[in-house]
């Protein structure tokens, strides 16, 4: 190509150039142009437009977030703040510009401010808004610099997290309050994994447990290991019903302590999550003492019921064969009587009174029991009575069993029946001497000892005060509790068949309770056992035994009008009476004697009645016969005597009484007895008050 | 460079910043080389408000521009790039 037509060639493509570029203004396609000789681009409408979109966007941008966009110069004076950043302050947009941005910040917020740092710092900052409430904002300021690198001012981000703190706040007050209630001792919690590993525990749980904290977190004990076999079957119970329902419900356990001993809780549990479970509990261990003691109280009032129901029926059967050993013995006497002293039958009737007997001794102890027996108290101090005993209590024990008296050097007094006493004591020396086979030591000792109300149950009678216990001390082979629990009751006995009536600590118990005392066991297996007799203390002089009466036949031939509705009884005690020389005027019922004596003038010595018969008691028909005759005198006898009326004190007084079964020898010396006595002014008093005791009776029936 | 050598196309595309014409030329452009060139190219994006002194050099008057530098002939392509059968016969790819 020649140089011409190369010249050419390069204006037309000039040409085309600037016909495209004039084609691409035209359509709106260039965006700036450049000035050869400044050598700066100009920059198009359209272009402008654009970068003025641009700002817009960021603008929208900026008025439209939720953060606040706050700027200040290199003097702290607000050159802008969005929107967003005025709403949070409480003021318009453009009030906020040109305050000094001290104004917005507490003094914290201020110091945080001034402080210098060339990078971008994130702060926690307390706003304070025009109305002076505080605002906590999340703050992240960025430093200008100008192009020589001075300091340019601050650009902020903030963000409101007043809420955030509140929350963090509530959250914080309520972990205080749960870390309250983990302090404060009130119960056991512990956090452990779900096979039961303990990973967190509370001072109370490891008071309760005698575990340190290392012993229980870096062994990884496990509930199962503070866990008592018993108490296995609840914990897999609890483990089914966290596993269904997250939660248990409340049940009680036991836990066993580092020392072995247990404690009794009330706990719970709940899954914390998928990993983890918190079970809580509450030591019960106060509670528990206080059931058991009330179990303890229960158990006595119901022993005591139980005491008091078999006597009632013991007392009951007693009463009948009374009635009915009456008649065998009196029977047996009459024939005895009759016999020639070789006659052959002699021996079988004499077996006959024999028996009779045996069976009378065993009714009196079954309403010794019963405290039914007619007892005559007299004021004495037991140490004298264990004293005079000893030679017959060494005798009853052998040279295998060694016997201490211990006596309180100022022993107090008691009231009992001396005979009865005498009887407690030799039944619980028997009864020592039986639990020591091969041999030991018996111990029987007096004091004087001060009972309060928590001694016994306030329901089984007993008075607290003074008292003076009689313990019976043995080596023995000691009791378990059931059969602690039975001893008292009739006919129990852990004695051989044929070597105990099981009536003797039945028959203490009687006159125990009859004495206004109670008594207590303590046995150990293979170490021994204590009966311990509390009666209580009187402080009257010691009285003198009476002399017993001679045992001798008592004829007589006075006018006995004898009443009895048992017909059978009623023929052998008139038998009795014209054996020895007296009168009968048999009478069958109350009423009976009653119009005999009204329409007949005859001479009537005594009256001889028994106390409970139907349509009128034996002593209101010597109120009235006594009425009538006052010169009368008046024997009762009876083979149910109920402890309201030995309470009373009546029988042991002016009143004469006879117990049945009597033999003929016992009947006549009484009636003997009255006959002969002078009458006493109290006499016509104590028929009031036995009167008043036979209703009391009659109306229980 | 070795491996620029083989390069068929080096392309240069001037622009001005974010430019509504220069934003939409420089997709364009890259589209194009994707599609056409196929990785056998090297597009180098020029922003004039950043380098001003290039347009000189250059000899650039208005942006967009696009400059075939490679293979030769060297060719100018203005405006932003949009008439995708325009720019490939200028290239010489039809």
């Amino acid at each position: 190509m020649s140089q011409k037509a190369a010249e050419v060639a390069e204006l037309e493509r000039r040409l085309a150039e600037a016909q495209a570029t004039i084609e691409a203004l035209l359509s709106g396609q260039i965006d700036a142009a450049f000035d050869p000789a400044s050598n700066t681009p100009i920059l198009l409408s359209k272009a402008q437009d654009a970068l003025r979109e641009s700002e817009e966007r960021y603008r929208r941008i900026i008025e439209t977030t939720n953060e606040g966009v706050w700027q200040m110069d290199a003097g702290y004076k607000t050159t802008f703040m969005n929107r967003r950043m005025a709403q949070m302050l409480g003021c318009e947009a453009d009030m906020g510009i040109g305050r000094s941005a001290m104004e917005f910040l507490d003094h914290e917020g201020r110091a945080t401010l001034v402080t210098k740092s060339d990078d971008a710092q994130q702060v926690e900052v307390r706003f304070i808004r025009s109305d002076k409430t505080i605002m906590w904002a999340l703050m992240e300021a960025t430093p200008m610099f100008d192009a020589q690198g001075n300091s340019d001012g601050t650009f902020a981000m903030v963000m409101d997290i007043t809420e955030r703190k509140k929350s963090e706040a509530a959250l914080q007050a309520s972990e205080a309050r749960l870390r309250r209630l983990w302090d404060s001792g009130i119960i056991l919690i512990t956090v452990s994994d779900l096979q039961g590993r303990i990973i967190e525990v509370n001072d109370a749980a490891l008071a309760m447990l005698g575990y340190s904290r290392d012993e229980l977190l870096a062994n990884g004990m496990s509930w199962e290991a503070l866990t008592p076999p018993e108490s296995v079957a609840a914990d897999l119970s609890a483990r089914e019903q966290l596993e269904t329902r997250g939660v248990t419900a409340p049940f009680e356990k036991e836990l066993l302590r580092k020392d072995g001993t247990r404690t009794a809780i009330l706990t719970a549990g709940a899954l914390l999550d998928d990993k983890e479970k918190i079970v809580v509990a509450i030591d019960l261990t106060t509670r528990k003492r206080a059931e058991w003691a009330l179990l303890e109280v229960e158990s006595q009032l119901r022993q005591s019921q139980k005491m008091e129901a078999v006597g009632q029926l013991a007392g009951g059967i007693a009463h009948d064969f009374n009635n009915i050993l009456t008649v065998i013995l009196s029977c047996g006497e009459f024939l005895l009587e009759d016999l020639q002293p070789m006659d052959p039958a002699r021996a079988d009737v004499e077996e006959i009174c024999k028996a009779g007997a045996r069976a009378a001794a065993l009714t009196r102890q079954l309403l010794m029991f019963s405290r039914q027996q007619v007892l005559a108290p007299k004021v004495l101090e037991i140490s004298a009575v264990t004293a005079d005993m000893e030679n017959m209590l060494r005798r009853v024990l052998g040279e295998d069993v060694g016997l201490v008296l211990r006596n309180s050097p100022h022993g107090g007094r008691v009231r009992v029946d001396p005979g009865s006493i005498e009887q407690v004591i030799m039944n619980l020396v028997v009864n020592a001497r039986d639990a020591m086979p091969t041999g030991g030591q018996l111990v029987i000792e007096t004091a004087n000892v001060m009972l309060d109300e928590t001694f016994v149950h306030p329901q089984s009678g007993f008075t607290p005060g003074p008292h003076v216990v009689l313990s019976v001390t043995d080596t023995g082979t000691g009791m378990d509790e059931a059969t602690c629990a039975r001893i008292f009751e009739p006919f129990f006995t852990t004695k051989a068949v044929g070597q105990g009536t099981g009536l003797g600590l039945s028959t203490v118990f009687g006159i125990v309770q009859q004495s206004h005392g109670t008594i207590r066991v303590h046995s150990v297996v293979g170490e021994g056992t204590t009966f311990s007799i509390y009666l209580p203390q009187v402080y009257s002089d010691a009285e003198a035994s009476l002399a017993t009466l001679p045992r001798t036949a008592f004829h007589g031939t006075e006018t006995i009008l004898l009443v009895e509705d048992e017909e059978q009884v009623r023929m052998v005690t008139r038998n009795i009476l014209e054996r020895h020389g007296y009168r009968v005027l048999e009478m069958r019922s109350p009423p009976e004697a009653l119009l005999h004596v009204q329409n007949s003038s005859e001479q009537i010595d005594l009256l001889l009645t028994d106390v409970v018969m139907p349509h009128m008691s034996g002593p209101e028909l010597a109120r009235q016969l006594t009425k009538i005759r006052p010169q009368l005198r008046v024997l009762c006898m009876s083979g149910y005597t109920d402890d309201s009326i030995v309470r009373h004190g009546v029988l042991q007084a002016a009143i004469a009484f006879v117990q049945k079964p009597f033999t003929s020898d016992s009947l006549t010396q009484k009636v003997r007895e009255v006959l002969d006595e002078e009458p006493t002014p109290s006499m016509k008093q104590a028929m009031k008050l036995m009167q008043d005791a036979i209703v009391r009776v009659t109306s229980d029936e | 460079m070795a491996a620029a050598k083989k390069l068929k196309y080096l392309l240069r595309l001037y622009v001005a910043g974010n430019a509504p014409n220069s934003v939409r030329a420089v997709a364009n452009a890259r589209a194009l080389c994707i599609e056409h060139l196929r990785g056998e190219h090297e597009l180098e994006v020029i922003d004039l408000m950043d380098f001003p002194k290039r347009a000189l050099a250059d000899g650039i008057i208005v942006t967009p521009t696009l400059v075939k530098v490679t293979p030769s002939p060297v060719q100018r392509l203005i405006g932003n790039l949009s008439d995708t059968e325009q720019v490939l016969l200028a290239l010489g790819l039809k």
